[in-house]
């Protein structure tokens, strides 16, 4: 004994023949299924100095993150998990990152332009007039292709969109642990931005994962934005980098919190109530 | 120099790395990802796994921890990991909730609807013709075992979104690009004939896949949710059963053109969440599914 609890996941995995056996399993899943593999085949992937033990391995991994069927072994949700996360950490040479490069796209608070970098995993949006920090966000390095600036931009908004809805919805959309949801007028993380003065924070109980976004953009994310936007022309509106048209906030009360929300665009207003839970209790669009 | 790149799976597989990779996490909590000082993580470790602490640290940089002013935390890999490996973490034997009874009916022969988690997949089916309503992987620690609602929000809430986000084009899981599909071949194993036109939609990344007869992207389209709320059935997602008529026509396959119709005729709940005349008021929405999965059209209808 290590003095280690024997079934903490983490030290359950510490050993090259283990993780050999989730990555092995892992590749070998294509199109549309996850493979199970033979005993056999999984000893040829190992090549055979690594398969001493196996047995015992499979063992140790068993109902945790490998599961026994008729046809050999497969992974369990959690050795999914595990091979996917493993393999987010897989890239040539050295991390990437995108230099800052202009959008065509202009500061709402000054005459500034909007920048868009990738940096120590965190892809930023940002004014180079007035630094306004309009977007920050951690991706993973493999989820883009570094030479092309637009699709880092869609790829990093749209995931920032349905991690979003998931954090809102009460769920982490990492590793499903329950959230929690609240408004805060305390905390301006530092978006450099005095009128964005209420925010939204969300963490997830289990593994610690937050976001704190100002809360215009509870309203935006809200599937009434979606379709408000949609039907009037904006493709894709959760891809940009700017809410399509002007929005406002007011605080109607905080004890208990209401929040009214106000996105416009071509004079067109759809409102929404917000309350200390994140939830949309009510929306609304106007009559022109 | 070697330029070779470290195999990711061969670069964890160690107790003092991996423990290094939990301290951290173990450590970030409520708005922030920490960093741990060198001392701390020595310290997280204890002594007798501390040995070439400085060694192990190299090795995991800029690929799964990385150096700051005030120590060590880790990069967006690393809390990957530490996310994934901590949904391996729960007490005892793997959960498993037993057939449980739903209060709602099949569609087809209306018999009661049950709901049960085994081999850590969530499971609606038919007490009686066997139909499938839903199977989906859901980590073990995500729900209350013994509060079956509480599974079937959990589940349901996860299959929306992660079906959400892979026909926005992007893995739920890994970030991957999603590669879409159409196709009138596959019936997987739903038990039912008449759904034959199904959806595939693949990470080419990490594999991870849905594969859903086609109303199912009409199914969680926010134009779906926003005209079921306005009717007072918030997040019809949630619910076993959806009200109303569900008709599916193929006009066309090539391009492949998908109609989607779901007739509300009166059915409805009791006080709506949402008011936009803009949209029509009518008790019918249309929608139109290409072979890319988009909805390329929709309208209510009078």
């Amino acid at each position: 004994m290590d003095g280690r609890d024997s079934s903490n996941p983490f030290s359950l995995l510490a050993n090259e023949t283990r993780l050999g056996i989730v990555e092995a399993i892992g590749d070998a899943s294509g199109d549309g299924e996850y493979a199970c593999l033979s005993y056999s085949a999984i000893q040829t992937a190992l090549g055979d100095h690594d398969a001493g033990n196996l047995n015992y391995h499979l063992r140790k991994l068993k109902a945790r993150f490998v599961e026994r069927t008729d046809d050999g072994y497969r992974l369990t949700v959690p050795g999914i998990r595990v091979y996917q996360a493993v393999s987010s950490g897989q890239f040539d040479g050295d991390r990437p990152t995108v230099p800052p490069t202009e959008l065509d796209a202009d500061c709402d608070m000054c005459d500034g332009t909007v920048v868009v970098s990738y940096e120590r995993d965190r892809f930023i949006v940002r004014c180079d007039g007035c630094d306004v920090l309009y977007h920050r966000y951690p991706l993973s390095p493999n989820a883009f292709d570094v030479d092309d600036t637009a699709g880092l931009v869609t790829t990093a908004m749209t995931k920032s969109h349905v991690d979003s809805r998931s954090m809102l919805a009460g769920v982490c959309p990492y590793c499903s642990g329950t959230v929690e949801r609240g408004l805060s007028a305390d905390d301006r993380g530092d978006t450099n931005n005095d009128e964005w003065d209420v925010f939204a924070h969300l963490t997830c109980e289990r593994c610690g994962w937050f976001v704190h976004p100002p809360v215009m953009m509870v309203a935006f994310r809200h599937p009434a934005a979606t379709v408000f936007f949609e039907q009037r022309g904006v493709e894709n509106p959760h891809a940009r980098v700017e809410i399509p048209g002007p929005w406002g906030s007011t605080v109607l009360s905080t004890d208990p919190w209401r929040v009214r929300v106000d996105l416009t665009y071509e004079g067109e207003t759809i409102r929404f109530l917000v309350d200390g839970s994140l939830d949309v209790l009510e929306w609304e669009v106007l009559e022109a | 120099m070697n330029d070779e790149v470290e195999n990711p799976f061969s670069l964890l597989a160690d107790e003092t790395r991996l423990g290094i990779v939990e301290a951290i996490g173990d450590a970030s909590g409520d708005g922030e990802y920490v960093s741990l000082p060198y001392s701390a993580i020595q310290a997280a470790l204890g002594d007798h796994d501390a040995g070439n602490l400085n060694y192990h640290l190299r090795k995991l940089k800029a690929r799964f921890v990385e150096r700051t002013d005030d120590g060590y935390r880790l990069t967006v890999p690393g809390i990957r990991v530490y996310q994934a490996i901590s949904s391996g973490q729960f007490d005892g034997d793997r959960p498993t909730v037993p057939p449980t009874e739903l209060d709602a009916d099949c569609d087809e022969c209306g018999a009661p609807l049950l709901a049960s988690y085994e081999d850590g997949r969530f499971f609606v089916h038919c007490s009686d013709c066997d139909i499938m309503l839903h199977r989906y992987p859901v980590s073990p620690n995500s729900f209350d075992p013994d509060d079956v609602e509480d599974l079937v929000r959990t589940a349901n809430t996860r299959i929306h979104l992660d079906f959400s986000s892979m026909v926005d084009g992007i893995c739920p899981y890994c970030s991957g690009t999603v590669d879409h599909d159409l196709s009138t071949d596959d019936r997987v194993d739903a038990g039912v004939e008449e759904r034959d036109v199904f959806a595939h939609l693949t990470c080419r990344v990490c594999g991870w896949f849905n594969h859903l007869s086609v109303e199912m992207v009409a199914f969680h389209h926010p134009v779906t949710v926003v005209f079921f709320e306005r009717r007072g059935v918030p997040e019809h997602y949630l619910d076993p059963v959806v009200p109303g008529e569900w008709t599916t026509t193929v006009p066309s396959t090539d391009p492949w053109r998908v109609e989607v119709t779901i007739d509300l005729d009166g059915a409805e709940g009791t006080s709506p969440v949402g008011r936009d005349a803009t949209l029509g008021t009518g008790d019918t929405l249309r929608l139109v599914v290409d072979g890319a999965l988009d909805v390329v059209e929709w309208a209510v209808l009078e």
